[in-house]
């Protein structure tokens, strides 16, 4: 009987000590977010080389079961490519030529830091979250391979989302589907600014939602929205999706639309994280334009001279 | 003591497996979008096998794991897994062998009720007033799969749980 009820109350004091230590813990880390970094650091740094081995192999197996499942119509498939490959390299010379004519052509408009310039680096999703509830995106290249918090992230579509926390060896990405995810953006073809809003409920049906289009913007449906200039976290140019259902908002003073994003979120594998931010693009811009004069008043004095 | 450093031993293996099958290795199973709670079912079942403390602990270490990867603020899943862990404890007086039907119906009221006190948690506070979407999107479909896993996963989960026990018979002897 005795023996029973120490049982029973050291139960009750295992359960106070660990309240009191989930306390302290969430009140240390909501105040003092410094000092959980290096634990955040360590933790994830043994544990993401793991997942991502884990991954590789899980990735393996799926591959070669679609590999073997699909045997039979590879030899078709390979017939048929080889004759693409063909066509595709007629027309890559061509195309080539082009690019010449293009990036003299940009230079002109001043254009030509395209954003398949920018120095960029892949990375493997090596996790999606604990569960079901909340859309985190974890890679796993950190502050080891020069990520840094702000940086765009890329899928070969489009524009997937930003680096929102950098560990040694991984970092997470908030997606621009994420509820929280605002992207400042316009339309390709008329420039009209826009508002992209992430929203989880309705990308269920394949859609985020667009706002503040100007009520005289002369957007239409299946037009490229890309991320537009006055962002002051995403690059400039970047594709986020097509636009789809305009219509004029409830308060008539702008249209809201939906958008069709250009990744596919669901089946994300590699993405691509462009190594500058745009916060020192636009530093940069305007040290290069001191030098600029700088040097143009050197030149005018050494001619004085 | 030496049983008690066997138990301890055998309680992280458990752990680690059981964040790593979360965090890793469901997701290439996910079924209708949607990974099982396996660390709640890891809980529940230790909870059942070894009562509460031992659940405590599972519960508090996963649920910190899962706090420092994912999570903003510390100490959140911590406690509702350490909680679930206390709670379930208190079955352990009906754990009879190998009979699964215990956990499973333990997982399944446990889930449910995991998943309403997240949307109550995180998703009220932000004014997502469209509950029945997060239900058919996310609760329904992680209390099946999770209930229908238990069945399995419970088994593996005994058998360890077993292997520690014998082992410890056979030194006594």
């Amino acid at each position: 009987m005795n023996r029973r009820n120490n049982f029973k109350l050291s139960k009750k004091i295992c359960l106070i000590i660990g309240t009191i230590l989930c306390v302290s813990l969430f009140v240390l880390s909501l105040k003092a977010e410094g000092t959980v970094k290096p634990l955040r650091n360590s933790v994830s740094s043994t544990v993401t080389p793991v997942q991502s081995q884990i991954n590789k192999i899980g990735n393996w197996f799926i591959d070669h079961i679609s590999f073997l499942s699909n045997l039979s119509n590879i030899k078709k498939e390979n017939d048929e490519l080889r004759i693409r490959v063909e066509q595709l390299d007629a027309k890559v010379s061509q195309m080539e030529k082009e690019e010449t004519e293009l990036k003299r052509l940009r230079k002109l408009l001043d254009l030509s830091e395209k954003y398949s310039e920018y120095p960029s680096v892949g990375a493997n999703v090596i996790g999606r979250g604990p569960g079901n509830w909340f859309d985190t995106i974890i890679i796993d290249k950190g502050k080891k391979d020069g990520i840094e918090e702000g940086m765009n992230v890329l899928s070969g579509d489009g524009l997937v989302g930003i680096v929102v926390e950098v560990q040694d060896r991984s970092s997470q990405i908030m997606s621009i589907i994420n509820d929280d995810s605002n992207v400042s953006a316009m339309s390709l073809k008329t420039s009209d600014i826009c508002m992209v809003n992430g929203n989880e409920e309705t990308i269920e049906e394949g859609y985020i939602g667009i706002e503040d289009i100007d009520r005289n913007a002369k957007v239409a449906q299946g037009d490229e929205i890309i991320t537009s200039n006055i962002s002051s976290k995403y690059l400039a140019g970047l594709t986020i999706g097509k636009i789809k259902d305009i219509k004029l908002s409830d308060s008539k003073l702008s249209k809201t639309a939906k958008l069709e994003p250009a990744v596919d979120f669901k089946h994300l594998q590699e993405v691509l994280i462009i190594k500058k931010l745009k916060s020192d693009e636009v530093s940069e811009k305007k040290e290069t334009k001191k030098n600029e004069s700088k040097t143009e008043s050197k030149d005018t004095s050494k001619e004085e001279e | 003591m030496r049983d008690e450093v066997k138990k301890i031993i055998i309680i992280g293996i458990l752990i680690i497996i059981g964040f790593l099958l979360q965090t890793s290795i469901f997701p290439f199973f996910s079924l209708f979008g949607t990974v099982p709670n396996i660390i709640l079912l890891l809980v529940v079942s230790i909870a059942v096998m070894n009562g509460s403390i031992s659940a405590m602990i599972v519960g508090f270490i996963c649920g910190l794991l899962i706090d420092i990867m994912y999570g903003g603020v510390l100490g959140v899943f911590a406690f509702f897994y350490m909680f679930l862990g206390y709670v379930n404890g208190y079955f352990h007086v009906l754990f009879f062998a190998e009979a699964s039907l215990l956990p499973l119906v333990l997982v399944f009221i446990n889930d449910f009720i995991y998943n309403i006190l997240v949307y109550l948690i995180f998703f009220l506070p932000q004014k997502k007033w469209n509950f029945f979407f997060y239900l058919k999107k996310n609760i329904l479909p992680e209390l099946i799969y999770t209930t229908v896993i238990s069945l399995i996963m419970y088994h593996i989960f005994f058998k360890l749980y077993e292997l520690a026990k014998r082992k410890k018979k056979k030194r006594r002897s």
